[in-house]
């Protein structure tokens, strides 16, 4: 039994999910994080996208 | 591929951490001897709002105290460039931080130091916005001449109603879709493990009849 990862879909799903988020909380007027609110956002879920793909148990086939 | 991915996930939120305790204080500040006068009306020309830069935080514009712009009105302003002449000069806007196409410049071969105009604020865009944003900018001219400033401004509206927050609820969706889809997957192979799985699986094998 051998477990495939994927941290380029975590990267790529992390990044824009992040993007989304961080967009939708500057035209929703909720700027959780001041002047990172953009830039925070998107490392954050980037990193948890990454981490995700490596933390998360394995689905079976 | 592993070790690396770690160590750049361990380096991101080392940088992530780093910028939120670095974060500067928000203030429409002005820095480098300029002043900036600005003001908004809305849909009926009716005074809106009114704010004023200057070295370490002029009035408004603040996260807490946006310069509050209304789509359907318009902006004025009134800015000096002190003692300083720009002759050829170039200038550039950020948002939250990241670089925007709007930026330009102009050789001043007037030696003009004052600007004084306005705008429709929907005539600058090619779809209604809402929200709050936080916008620095810088200006550099000939001879070391150097400007920059930041602040926030709001524009007033129902987000609901505009194209760019669902387009960001697309994208929301999409990204977690992917993260979804991001989940490691067991296999009964046994000859590879290891982070090489962003790659479409190999297809089964074909049965062929007998004659």
């Amino acid at each position: 039994m051998t477990v495939r990862r994927h941290p380029l879909r975590g990267l790529f799903g992390g990044f824009l999910l992040g993007l989304g988020l961080a967009l939708v909380l500057v035209f929703a007027g909720i700027p959780i994080l001041g002047t990172w609110t953009v830039i925070g956002v998107v490392a954050a879920f980037t990193v948890l996208g990454i981490l995700l793909a490596y933390a998360l148990p394995a689905r079976q086939p | 591929m592993r070790r690396i991915a770690r160590v750049a996930s361990m380096m991101g939120l080392a940088g992530l951490l780093s910028i939120l305790i670095a974060a500067p204080a928000a203030a429409f500040e002005l820095n480098g001897g300029c002043t900036l006068d600005i003001a908004s009306t809305d849909a009926s020309g009716a005074a809106l709002d009114t704010s004023s830069g200057a070295p370490g935080g002029g009035q408004g514009g603040t996260q807490a105290d946006p310069f509050v712009v209304d789509w359907d009105g318009s902006v004025s302003w009134n800015g000096s460039s002190g003692s300083q002449v720009f002759m050829d000069h170039s200038w550039q806007v950020s948002v939250f931080g990241i670089p925007t196409p709007l930026r330009g410049g102009d050789p001043n071969d007037g030696g003009d130091t004052t600007a004084v105009d306005s705008t429709g604020v929907s005539e600058n865009a090619p779809f209604e916005l809402t929200g709050i944003f936080y916008v620095s900018g810088d200006i550099n001219g000939a001879e070391g001449t150097h400007c920059d400033g930041n602040g926030w401004f709001r524009l007033n509206g129902n987000p609901l109603t505009t194209i760019p927050f669902w387009v960001s609820v697309i994208i929301a969706a999409i990204g977690a879709g992917l993260l979804l889809g991001a989940r490691p997957t067991a296999t009964g192979a046994t000859a590879s493990s290891g982070p090489s799985a962003d790659e479409p699986p190999a297809d089964p094998p074909t049965q062929v009849p007998m004659p």
